[in-house]
């Protein structure tokens, strides 16, 4: 019978009671469109929970944030007791008015409730996270057969001797392999290999005397919580997977426990032993799917990031050992860049990646394998590079020498793009063939670089390329009634934190390629402070975690992934934290403006 | 005129002079009421649970509400169990009907009434306040379906105006609250009335 909703945060830490006293507590208010609620200056008695209608957060002309139904507004005003913003109805709106004494005191008793209201930055961000946990249970309790079978059925004939299964049974580096017998079906698998020798059977006993026929099935789209059940109940270890009455694989019980546990290990698996680039396709699209269910299984993006680089890295790996000749692999070295090689691309954005060719080796294939591997990976879902940093372009597929002389041109006669090629190549890991080229690259340009500041300058100049800012919400909202607002979430926070780190890292000559690990570095050295270091860390896991969720939304609508977030559709936990993410982001900025001397620069 | 005669008379009338608050009118606040009944007949219905709640200005003070559970004198057929979800054993523990009507009117007082088919709540409680105060309930009533009415007539005179509550609510965009539950209705009707009011029909 309750009135009240409380099936989102920060209501959902609250005990039963707790709700039923809130409930008793609650008003019901209703504004005319454009009143206004509260007023700078105004004390503030209650928190407003909107039941339906749209109001608008405003500092004079500037719209902050638009609340929607379940938002929660103004925490901030009602522990201060006094409003800060003007809070105005946008569409009528009917609210219920929960009164400061019994939320103040509810923050007292309950802790997690309570740090909703009060939680530092950082802290507020891990509320967040907390969140994602409850939806775990569902991942596992939905995820079918289709996700975690991983084995492709290995037939073999009736008559097929023992010794032939346990040849196939090695080269295929499986543990049981399907036996056709006369229009019946089999599975021989290592426990009856060693029964065979037990009962001291002749290695050219043929398979159908020796396999079991009563084979368990289970269907592809069948729940996996169904198939464990059905091992479990029978005490097995493997069922045969089913589509439309044919097998089409094996599903034992490992696979369902580390689909559980650690899904990466099947994807690493499959990696390993695929020979085709069909293959490899469709491990990358399992990439992708599996970033959604890590993400909500409540895994935070900077892990997953780390994660997922390392997956594409043998994926890149792979495709280029199937494409390339054994001996042009080993005389040049693939690279990844940008985002990929910190490893913080989470979704397939874009592919940044070159070769470095070592001095004196050359081979007619090495051009058509770049511009192969450069389509492979446009068909496995990494569009190409906007900037067209990409192995078939001849700028990032040159021999050391070339690159060499590229890094001297791009420091001392810089063009157009010259400082972005640098900061992408600052970023650069190595992946496939001789790690060594690329560390020796690498080494020349920090050979390179002098103490000379003003280089340092213009290379961090470009955070103040875009404008970040809380601002930015100022062409949120328009007064059209269905006016969609977005916000370049990389220009306006992301890139700053990553630019604005790798300038540091360059400058204090940090190796490490992941922003979190620069930043831990930085602060150990003592070139940031340990706090604020702390704090950017927290905000750039938050911004690229949203933009993740938001990415993923857009994946599961069938568009590609985007920069662009829409603030209208986020709950006020998460405009709180952006707002003051991206405040933090401002800080940040001109913390950089400060030990750069941007504003000297020409 | 009329009125001022029709109150003298029904204070002429008052057996008990504590219900002489009924008698002054207050109009600052309002108070929404339902009933939920063992029957829909007035003759033979019994109250089973009373909501109420007061409305000041734009605000429902839903946080100073009224409800109590009255323990019939007969048993709820098995019909009205099934809308109201009130079985007779749980109203076994409520007031006796006379004690939740006084306790009402103490929380009425002179405020005028709101309700959807406020009349037949009125004509309930009425069952009870006569034996007990000597008149019938004398405060101002604000039928919601009425100043519905109106209103949909103001914006299309010919039109035929459905009046089913599903349908206000759906109308007039407020929340659906479970329906049957006394306090809820109560509830529900002061939010019409808000709206209502807000388009000038209050």
């Amino acid at each position: 019978m309750s009135r009240f909703d409380f099936t989102h945060p920060p209501f959902t830490h609250l005990s039963q009671q707790e709700r039923l006293a809130l409930e008793g507590a609650a008003d019901i208010v209703f504004f005319d469109n454009d009143e206004v609620i509260m007023a700078p200056g105004d004390s503030v008695d209650s928190l407003y929970v909107l039941i339906k209608g749209v109001v608008r957060e405003m500092a004079d002309d500037e719209v902050l944030a638009v609340y929607h139904a379940q938002d929660t507004f103004d925490a901030r005003a009602m522990v201060a007791g006094v409003a800060t913003q003007r809070f105005v109805v946008h569409e009528e709106a009917l609210a219920y008015c929960l009164p400061r004494s019994v939320v103040m005191q509810l923050t007292e008793s309950n802790p997690r409730f309570g740090a909703f209201f009060y939680a530092s930055v950082s802290q507020k961000f891990g509320a967040l996270a907390q969140n994602a946990g409850s939806r775990e249970l569902q991942t596992l309790l939905t995820a079918t057969v289709r996700d975690a079978c991983s084995r492709l059925p290995v037939f073999v004939n009736g008559q097929d001797s023992v010794l032939d299964a346990a040849r196939i049974m090695k080269q295929r580096k499986s543990k049981s392999i399907l036996v056709r017998h006369r229009g019946q079906l089999g599975m021989f698998t290592t426990t009856d290999f060693r029964d065979t020798i037990l009962n001291e059977l002749p290695p050219s006993t043929p398979l159908y005397q020796v396999c079991h026929f009563n084979l368990i099935t289970t269907d592809i789209d069948g729940f996996l919580f169904d198939a464990l059940l059905t091992m479990t109940q029978r005490n097995i270890r493997r069922l045969v997977v089913m589509d439309q009455g044919e097998p089409v694989g094996i599903l034992a019980q490992v696979d369902i426990l580390s689909y559980f546990s650690n899904h990466s290990h099947l994807i690493a698996h499959k990696l390993e032993r695929a020979d085709t680039l069909d293959e490899l396709q469709d491990i990358a699209g399992q990439i992708t799917r599996l970033v959604g269910i890590l993400s909500s299984h409540g895994v935070k993006a900077p892990q997953l990031g780390r994660l997922v680089q390392a997956l594409n890295a043998r994926l890149f790996e792979r495709t280029w050992q199937l494409i390339a000749l054994p001996e042009v692999v080993a005389n040049s070295c693939l690279i990844v860049m940008g985002s990929e090689g910190r490893g913080e691309q989470i979704l397939k954005t874009d592919q940044d990646n070159a070769l470095i060719i070592r001095d004196g080796y050359d081979h007619p294939t090495i051009a058509g394998a770049c511009q192969a591997f450069s389509d492979a990976l446009a068909r496995f879902g990494y569009p190409p590079c906007p900037g067209h940093i990409m192995v078939n372009n001849p700028q990032w597929c040159q021999h050391e020498q070339g690159l060499r002389d590229q890094l001297y041109r791009w420091l001392y006669l810089p063009d157009g793009d010259a400082l972005m090629n640098l900061a992408i190549f600052v970023d650069a890991e190595a992946v496939a063939g001789d790690h060594a080229l690329l560390a020796q690259g690498k080494h020349y340009l920090q050979s390179l670089l002098s103490d000379d500041e003003s280089f340092y300058a213009r290379f961090a100049r470009a955070i103040e390329q875009f404008d970040t800012p809380l601002g930015f919400f100022a062409q949120l909202l328009t007064r059209e009634q269905n006016g969609e607002a977005t916000l370049d979430i990389k220009k306006g926070g992301i890139f700053p934190i990553v630019h604005g780190i790798r300038s540091l890292a360059l400058r204090h000559d940090i190796a490490a390629n992941n922003t979190f690990e620069r930043l831990q570095r930085l602060a150990e050295n003592g070139h940031l402070d340990r706090d604020f270091a702390n704090d950017i860390n927290e905000t750039l896991a938050f911004l690229l975690g949203l933009r993740l969720s938001h990415g993923l939304a857009e994946l599961a609508d069938g568009r590609p992934a985007s920069n662009l977030i829409r603030p209208g559709k986020l709950s006020t936990l998460e405009k709180d934290l952006l707002k003051d993410a991206l405040a933090l982001v401002k800080k940040f900025k001109s913390l950089l403006r400060h030990q750069f001397r941007l504003g000297a620069v020409a | 005129m009329i009125g001022a005669l029709k109150k003298q008379w029904a204070a002429h009338r008052l057996k008990d002079p504590r219900f002489a608050m009924l008698l002054q009118e207050q109009n600052e606040e309002l108070v929404s009421v339902d009933c939920e009944t063992t029957s829909l007949n007035v003759r033979d219905a019994e109250l089973l649970s009373i909501g109420a709640v007061k409305i000041r200005g734009q605000r429902i003070l839903s946080s100073e509400s009224f409800y109590v559970l009255v323990r019939p004198e007969r048993k709820p057929d098995a019909g009205s169990v099934r809308i109201h979800g009130l079985r007779p054993r749980d109203v076994s523990d409520g007031l006796a009907p006379q004690d939740a009507v006084t306790r009402l009117l103490d929380f009425i007082g002179g405020r005028p009434l709101v309700g959807y088919y406020l009349e037949y709540d009125v004509a309930i409680l009425n069952k009870y306040v006569q034996p007990l105060t000597g008149i019938k309930l004398p405060n101002r009533q604000i039928e919601v379906s009425g100043r519905y009415y109106d209103y949909k007539l103001r914006q299309n005179p010919d039109s035929n105006v459905d009046l089913r509550l599903a349908t206000l609510v759906d109308d007039l965009r407020v929340p659906a609250l479970p329906r049957h539950d006394a306090l809820n209705d109560a509830i529900t009707a002061s939010m019409l009335y808000l709206a209502l009011k807000k388009r000038g029909f209050g």
